[in-house]
């Protein structure tokens, strides 16, 4: 037993060796898009209250304007948005060691979350590539997520993926701006845009439902408020998305702790407003979707402006 | 809990672990409830037929005890229409009462039979099939009956075996169960490296041949051609890769803690005919087939027409069993009609394989030097003669070559005997997957329409289409996988073991082999999907 013990602990040590090696040490970019990751918790420790702190995806990487919030309610803003394989989970966990008491906490997340458990895949290993002390905020369900994600992040070093920037203009970090708002593709020609024909969730994964609620559950007796609201959303079977959007509403409304700000057919827009794909804005629909989220906010009163001390 | 999840392999390392610091009288214990825990993380519910079908089995079985031969009949009948009933409610009963509808629709009657929403458990019909086996040994009087109910428990949900076989035999697995196992280094590496390369299979092999045979199939109807022909190929390897896969983590899950499961597996793509597969391809089930079906209908010893009557009939049970969709029961009629077919015509194809490789035996080396020279006469000349184009005068230099080659081959008798043999060999092996091919196109399709379109779409050429739905890279990585698969299978069938071989190397070698083995589980190792028995 003991010298399977010890074989066994010295290939696992290896192998272990070789992935960190490939993972972490091989050279990667500093301008890569996860490297933004660094300039946003800076973010976070270093924007004054009172403050917005809006977490998620890349529908708020590209499609949100924090100036215009801003100027509108007279919070600072924080853009955490990012990428949408980090999943629900992780949005919360890296606020965790930052968030203080009167922070408004606003979590949007594209529609697709609905349908998974909000734990986040690969991504979750490439971004400790460039925030290595994240890991030490992962809760258990991260941590899980990050080991069996660990042999794609590994494939993903060996063919070059997480290696140099430049690849496409509009995903480098130096394009984020003072906000965390991603404004690279902003000026950029349009690019082909992906479409599919995207199933729409009429209910919240139940697991997502408990991450949020046991955030809410955590936070807000520390003097935190966290709302949640709604990604931009391609128009493309108006009914349907209509139908299952109202179902959607409804369960959001009736099982999630956190105030929910606005409906989300108030963030419908046709494809002359997305730039590359479902989830991406371009200039024109960053403009409007900013506008109709600010309309929403400005109806819950404590959001509407900083209250006067 | 799939057994390639992270969760199962912690799952594994605990189990092995107490199990190897529990005395001998508690492991059983253990293991049931390690059997029933894992069996339960799919769904609690399902625990509740497996209880079920144990106790039905378990008290048939020791009433039939000393019993008159009508009682010890009576009673294995009832616990066979018990279990049966069980199996056809939760896994048949709405692919009857929806084909009985198709049917009623058809005639023209207007009465529908209604169908159930139940959640057909996770290996029902590999548990159920290793019950009955017990239950029939016991009848037959093969086995006494297992008096303690624990154990008998454990054979029925054994966790390595429950979810998709090997079908084990109430003969080996039971008394194992007894035999005090030591922990012993061997052994339990031997059973660490089989679940590695079970790993290899599944998580490399099969899941990536699985998405290119997917992407095809799922957009049948918009390809014709090579790409759905290569699609089947690659689904023939991808089907075995995760079964056998499967099956050796199985295995050695079960020989890491000392126990012996029945084998599922003989390299089948060397096998020579259609009858040859099934004595290689899950050989747990089609023992059992053989044991409690087949022979009790007369094995060979009936007539022809009869004996035909009975293949057939026990390779379409075959195909239902997999799955209740007329696919799989098209699936196995197919194989029991070609091997029907290859019995009878056994003689007579046996005299013309050995006429045209007998007649290649006699060709001359002048004849072979003749037409190498034609060849070269073609491709230096062709293109000036206005016979060939530049495609065809370049086949026809290769073709000089390779007859010149085989010229000088066939000027050493013992050589070129060797190389005829093994061109009738392969002959066999090819005409063997083509037929197998067949049959595997309704095992893929999700309905008997896609079967036959697939089918009769199987002639055009289509070549370019191939890469529509994979990069080259990735066609070649897969070509090189399936022949990194089979070669391993030709040292295995002319060498042995590997496992064993390895044995042989020096250290640095043999920890490189493992190093490399790990690396490239984790460096190929593709988003699986689970595997493609659990839904049997």
């Amino acid at each position: 037993m003991k010298k399977l013990l010890i074989k066994s602990a010295l290939l696992v040590l290896l192998v272990v060796s070789t992935l960190i090696g490939v993972i972490y040490f091989m050279p990667a970019d500093d301008n890569l898009y996860l490297a933004a990751t660094l300039d946003k918790h800076r973010l976070l420790d270093e924007v004054p209250q009172p403050r917005i702190i809006f977490t998620g995806d890349s529908n708020l990487a590209f499609g949100l304007d924090s100036a215009m919030v801003q100027r509108a309610t007279g919070y600072n803003i924080i853009n955490m948005g990012l990428h949408g394989g980090l999943g629900l989970n992780y949005y919360l966990d890296e606020l965790k060691p930052h968030l203080k008491k009167g922070d408004i906490v606003i979590i949007i997340l594209d529609y697709q979350n609905f349908f998974f458990d909000g734990g986040g895949a690969n991504t979750l290993v490439e971004i400790s590539i460039f925030n290595p002390k994240i890991l030490l905020y992962y809760s258990p369900k991260g941590y899980y997520n990050y080991l069996i994600s660990l042999p794609l992040a590994f494939q993903r070093r060996l063919r070059g993926v997480v290696s140099s920037a430049g690849g496409d203009m509009a995903f480098l970090r130096s394009n984020f701006n003072k906000y965390g708002d991603n404004v690279g593709h902003l000026n950029m020609p349009q690019p082909k845009l992906l479409v599919f024909k995207r199933p729409m969730p009429k209910k919240v994964n139940d697991n997502m439902v408990k991450i949020y609620n046991d955030f809410y559950d955590t936070w807000t007796p520390r003097g935190v408020r966290v709302y949640v609201s709604f990604s931009p959303l391609l128009i493309q079977d108006r009914k349907e998305q209509t139908e299952a959007l109202a179902e959607l509403y409804g369960d959001m409304k009736k099982r999630l702790k956190p105030a929910v700000i606005g409906e989300p057919t108030a963030f419908m827009y046709p494809e002359k407003y997305f730039y590359d794909n479902l989830f991406h804005l371009n200039a024109g629909g960053r403009r409007v979707r900013t506008a109709d989220l600010v309309r929403a906010i400005k109806k819950i009163p404590e959001l509407a402006s900083v209250p006067s001390r | 809990m799939f057994f390639i999840s992270l969760q199962y392999l912690i799952f594994f390392v605990l189990v092995v672990c107490v199990f190897f610091a529990l005395p001998h009288r508690f492991r059983w214990i253990f293991l049931l409830a390690a059997s029933y825990f894992y069996y339960m993380t799919w769904d609690p519910r399902y625990a509740l037929l497996l209880v079920t079908t144990t106790v039905i089995v378990y008290v048939t079985a020791l009433l039939m005890q000393n019993r008159p031969a009508g009682t010890r009949k009576l009673l294995a009948v009832a616990s066979l229409v018990a279990n049966l009933s069980i199996l056809f409610i939760f896994k048949y009963y709405n692919f009857f009462s929806g084909s009985l509808n198709d049917l009623f629709s058809l005639i023209g009657l207007n009465y529908s039979v209604p169908s159930v929403s139940l959640l057909m458990p996770v290996g029902i019909s590999f548990y159920t099939f290793q019950a009955l086996g017990y239950t029939i040994d016991v009848y037959r009087g093969t086995r006494e009956p297992e008096r303690n109910f624990g154990i008998f428990a454990l054979y029925v949900s054994f966790f390595p075996v429950i979810l998709s076989g090997p079908i084990e035999r109430s003969t080996t697995l039971l008394p194992q169960l007894y035999q005090k196992t030591e922990f012993n280094y061997e052994r339990v590496t031997d059973g660490l490296k089989l679940m590695a390369w079970g790993f290899f299979q599944k998580l490399v092999i099969a899941d990536r041949l699985l998405e290119y045979a997917n992407m095809v199939y799922a957009n049948s109807s918009m390809v014709k051609g090579m790409p759905l022909v290569v699609a089947t190929y690659f689904y023939m390897f991808q089907v075995f890769c995760d079964f056998s896969g499967y099956t050796d983590i199985a295995i050695g899950t079960a020989q890491v803690m000392g126990y012996r499961l029945l084998p599922n597996f003989k390299r089948p793509f060397f096998a020579e005919s259609i009858p040859e597969i099934w004595r290689r391809w899950h050989m747990s089930l089609i023992m059992w087939i053989r044991d409690y079906i087949y022979i009790p209908l007369g094995g060979s010893r009936v007539n022809r027409p009869r004996w035909a009557f009975n293949i057939i009939l026990v390779f379409t049970l075959s195909g239902l069993w997999h799955g209740a969709q007329w696919t799989f029961v098209t699936w196995g009629l197919i194989n029991g009609v070609i091997i029907a077919i290859s019995r009878m015509t056994r003689d007579m194809r046996n005299w013309v394989r050995e006429t045209i490789f007998g007649g290649i035996m006699k060709i001359t080396p002048a004849a072979y030097f003749s037409l190498s020279a034609a060849c070269v006469a073609v491709a230096a000349l062709g293109g000036a003669a206005g016979i060939a184009g530049i495609a065809g005068r370049a086949a026809a230099g290769v073709g000089g070559l390779a007859f010149l080659g085989i010229g000088v081959l066939r000027t050493r008798e013992r050589a070129y005997g060797t190389f005829v043999n093994g061109l009738k060999k392969f002959w066999m092996i090819f005409v063997m997957f083509q037929l197998f091919a067949v049959s595997a196109v309704f095992f893929k399709a999700k309905s008997m329409a896609q079967g036959w379109y697939i089918l009769s779409h199987f002639s055009t050429s289509n070549i370019p289409h191939l890469f529509l739905v994979a990069k080259p890279m990735d066609f070649i990585i897969t070509i090189f996988l399936i022949v990194f698969l089979l070669t391993i299978h030709y040292i295995q069938a002319t060498r042995g073991s590997i496992r064993q071989l390895v044995k042989t190397k020096p250290l640095l070698l043999r920890w490189a082999i493992y190093y490399l083995l790990v690396m490239s589980i984790i460096a190929g190792m593709r988003q699986s999907s689970g595997f493609e028995y659990f839904r049997f």
